[in-house]
């Protein structure tokens, strides 16, 4: 039960930062009146739902847990929307990016085990 | 109320577009970092006091809205987000993420500096570690901000 409601507060809140991009990413390109902006509006509000879900669900888990025991998955997550946002959002992944995020993470990981 | 005027400067965005995008995601990403550092801590302090309160859906925690740490952990929440709504407006969600995780930085060291709490040399080699990670993603970002206030 843990590890899956670990797992669904990670998906959520992954989610919902990908979800808050696209609709920012929308609302900068479509011009002020266009049909298209109320669909970049239901995004918005989809991210903001699927964040206070990641929200109240990291409570309930820090009710049980100390907070470096989660502390690491949060690490990982750098991970994951770094090559999600790339996957979905077609954001560009340079070697740079990707040498940060592999420090980034050891380091999370280094500074919660300890 | 809190909303509309998160929504207005992206509707007008080519209007009232900041001198300096690039430094003005940073400072945003910086308040986003401070209110999510002040709202975890809320949020730890109340979920402490409410833990084994019987409610229903008890997994979803929503027995720590008897918490007030908990509603101030709310309201730094909607700052720090209304902030990063700022930080992701102009630049790649993937390199802001990654910065914003310099509050696995702050965190340890106010901790340090203000509690007097002990790091271990494990932890003072992870905060080294994120730091070099934050560099190594920061250094061409700052080129990339360079190239911007030309292109303004």
């Amino acid at each position: 039960m843990i590890a899956f409601l670990i797992l669904v507060s990670v998906i959520t809140f992954v989610a919902g930062q990908l979800l808050l991009k696209l609709a920012l990413n929308q609302f900068g390109e479509l011009p002020p009146g266009d049909p298209m902006r109320r669909r970049a509006a239901w995004i918005f509000a989809a991210s903001i739902l699927s964040m206070a879900i990641a929200f109240f669900v990291n409570i309930g888990l820090l009710q049980k847990l100390e907070l470096s025991y989660l502390f690491p998955f949060q690490g990982v997550s750098v991970v994951i929307v770094a090559f999600s946002a790339a996957f979905f959002l077609k954001e560009r992944l340079s070697p740079a990016l990707i040498a940060g995020v592999i420090l980034i993470t050891a380091g999370v990981i280094l500074v919660s085990s300890s | 109320m809190q909303s509309t005027p998160t929504l207005e400067p992206v509707q007008n965005k080519s209007v009232a577009a900041p001198r300096n995008p690039a430094r003005a995601s940073m400072t945003a990403i910086a308040v986003t970092v401070i209110t999510g550092t002040a709202a975890e801590v809320c949020v730890k302090v109340g979920a402490a006091e409410t833990a084994g309160h019987p409610l229903i859906l008890r997994w979803l925690g929503l027995s720590g809205l008897e918490s007030k740490w908990v509603w101030f952990g709310i309201v730094l929440t909607i700052l720090s987000f209304l902030a990063w709504v700022r930080a992701i407006r102009v630049i790649p969600l993937g390199i802001a993420y990654s910065l914003s995780n310099v509050i696995h930085v702050t965190v340890p060291l106010s901790c340090w500096l203000i509690l007097g709490e002990a790091i271990g040399v494990r932890r003072w080699l992870g905060i080294g570690l994120v730091i070099s990670g934050l560099l190594v993603i920061a250094r061409p970002f700052a080129r990339l901000d360079k190239k911007l206030e030309e292109t303004l």
